[in-house]
Order: C-alpha cells, then sequence, then structure tokens
C-alpha cells in the first residue's frame, strides 16, 4: 500500500526512518537516521563511562606539568603548595617576594637549617587562620589537632635540593602528611 | 491505521528520529566537553611525629632507598640489626632487595625515601610507583 500518492520516480515504499532531498537532477536522495542513531548511542555510551564528577577540585597551574605515575589513591581535601621554577604558592596565592630562577631560590632566602623562612612565614599565617576558625568554632573544634595533610603539588623537574627545603619549612608549621599530587591516565 | 481480518486492528507508526538525533548530539557535545582521559591522584608520603604516636616501640631495622642522581642507580641501606648498603641499576631491583629484607623483618613496614639534590621530582615519583606494591609505606626523608 502506498502512502501519500505517487512518488513521481522510483514508487518504491517509504523507508521508516529516512528522509527524502531533492537535488537539482530531481533525484531523491534518502539520508539514513537509523545509521547515525547507532552511532550516536555508541558515543554516547563511551562518554557515560567517561564521565566524573569529583568534589574536589585541584586546580593546576598552566606553568606546572605534574609527573605521571599509576596507583595512587583518591583526591583529599587539604592545603594546597605548588611549586614551580620560578614561584611557590599557597593555595594559588605566590608568595611574596620569593623568586627563584630555574628551581633555585636566591641564597638569601635559604636559611641554615635547610628551610625557606618566607614559605614558613606564608605557612605560619594560614595555621593561624585554621586557629581562628577553629577557635571561632568552639571548644571542641579548637582542641583538635591542627589538619597535618598538605597537597605538594611540584612540577616534574623540581629537584630533590628544593623539594627538601620545601617539605622542610613545611613541617615547620606541622604539615607533616605530605600528598604528592600526580597524574594518572585512565 | 491498517486492519487485518477477524477484526484486529494493527497500528502502524514511524519512529521520528530527528528529535533523537538532536538530543544525541547536545548530550555527546556536552559528555564530550566533561570527558576526563586524565586524572588526578595522591601518593601519601608524610610521616607522623612520634609526639603523637605515643611511644612508638622502635623496629628493629631502618630501611632508606637512595635514588642517585645521573642514572647513577639505586641505594637499598639497612641499619639496625643488621647492617648493609646495596646497589642497584633499577627500582625494581631495589624493590625485589626490600621485599627480602621484609620477609625476614615482618614488623618493618615502611621505607624513607632519599635522593641526590639534583634527582628530579619525576623520578621520586616513578621509584614511588614501583616501590610501592612492596612497601606501600614511603617517607620522604633527608630534610
Amino acid at each position: 500500500m502506498h502512502v501519500g500518492g505517487g512518488d513521481g520516480g522510483g514508487g518504491g515504499s517509504r523507508r521508516k526512518g529516512a528522509r527524502k532531498k531533492r537535488s537539482h537532477g530531481n533525484e531523491e536522495v534518502a539520508l539514513q537516521i537509523t545509521s547515525m542513531a547507532d552511532i550516536f548511542t555508541i558515543l554516547l555510551v563511551f562518554l557515560l563511562k567517561s564521565y566524573s564528577v569529583s568534589a574536589i577540585n585541584v586546580n593546576v597551574g598552566k606553568d606546572i606539568h605534574l609527573p605521571s605515575a599509576r596507583g595512587g589513591t583518591e583526591q583529599v581535601e587539604a592545603m594546597k603548595l605548588e611549586v614551580t621554577g620560578t614561584t611557590i604558592a599557597i593555595e594559588g596565592i605566590a608568595i611574596p617576594d620569593l623568586v627563584m630562577d630555574n628551581y633555585r631560590p636566591s641564597p638569601r632566602d635559604l636559611s641554615r637549617e635547610g628551610t625557606i623562612p618566607k614559605l614558613v612565614e606564608a605557612l605560619g599565617k594560614e595555621r593561624a587562620k585554621q586557629r581562628a576558625l577553629a577557635s571561632a568554632q568552639g571548644s571542641e573544634t579548637e582542641k583538635k589537632p591542627m589538619d597535618p595533610k598538605l597537597l605538594v603539588i611540584a612540577d616534574k623537574q623540581v629537584p630533590y635540593k628544593l623539594l627538601k627545603y620545601v617539605l622542610a619549612s613545611a613541617s615547620m608549621q606541622d604539615y607533616t602528611d605530605f600528598k604528592l599530587v600526580v597524574v594518572t591516565e585512565d | 491505521m491498517s486492519r487485518r481480518g477477524g477484526g484486529h486492528q494493527v497500528l502502524d507508526f514511524d519512529l521520528n528520529l530527528a528529535p533523537i538525533i538532536d538530543a544525541f548530539t547536545v548530550l555527546i557535545t556536552f559528555m564530550l566537553a566533561s570527558a576526563s582521559f586524565l586524572s588526578i591522584s595522591i601518593f601519601d608520603a608524610g610521616f607522623t611525629p612520634a609526639e603523637q604516636v605515643g611511644d612508638p616501640i622502635p623496629p628493629p631495622i631502618t630501611l632508606t632507598l637512595n635514588i642517585k642522581d645521573k642514572a647513577a642507580g639505586y641505594e637499598v641501606i639497612v641499619k639496625g640489626k643488621m647492617n648493609t648498603t646495596t646497589k642497584f641499576n633499577t627500582p625494581e631491583e631495589a624493590g625485589e632487595a626490600l621485599k627480602q629484607v621484609k620477609e625476614k623483618f615482618p614488623e618493618v613496614d615502611s621505607v624513607t625515601l632519599t635522593a641526590d639534590d639534583g634527582v628530579a621530582y619525576e623520578a621520586i615519583v616513578k621509584t614511588m610507583e614501583k616501590v610501592r606494591p612492596v612497601m606501600p609505606s614511603m617517607i620522604l626523608g633527608g630534610f
């Protein structure tokens, strides 16, 4: 049974999911949307698998190329310390007057104890903020020990000498639980 | 609508795929934008100060894995009831040595990772990745 009268050309029945186009030569071209729907379904399933939502957001600066490794654990919420070739930043804010040249801090920025005093001072200010917040929340919170976790977001070319200075400075302010941030390919 | 014999009515319909394709196009665009092919994970490298732990009983030996600069290899240093320093070319070999020491002293559960000053952070992370299956608890040291 024909639907819609004569077709004027082929005379065949109309296929499901097909559209007709008329070209200049009066030829009808049927666009196979069914195949497109199949492809889109498969693509969608694959992308749904790759979709990820995480409540913890770690923003990595454009100057930092993280090392890649497998076998790491999930992200945790902690204070972020970024180390690049030229700056050290706490929670995205670079420490003022602390400028390095190709991963080498200036000798005047280093102490004999193996720390970076400006970094110790900046971390001390963060600790003071945390203590003030804890005391504002009540005596129960104030009695709890301060969180020792520190997310270390360092460029893969940072030499161990600089890392030692950074970690030693952090440990002066009771940041002893270092979480090294790495990139894992899915 | 077509009729067949016996009073049965069979409904024919054409499924309009155009709106489905529209919805799929929007969904796929959104999913492509939010898909992550790289994820961020964490390696633990911290230490707990002794006063927080209480009065820990010192382990029979202390293990240190030292990464040498300029691809000079790795050193496994054991101190305590056993005193040895052994050199290896690859982190896998060093990991195997750590595994043997751990079998001998099961109560030892951590290793201190140190490196020469010029060793890059990436090399340290790669070493941690290789040794982690043998010794999950690694502490950065030398400072």
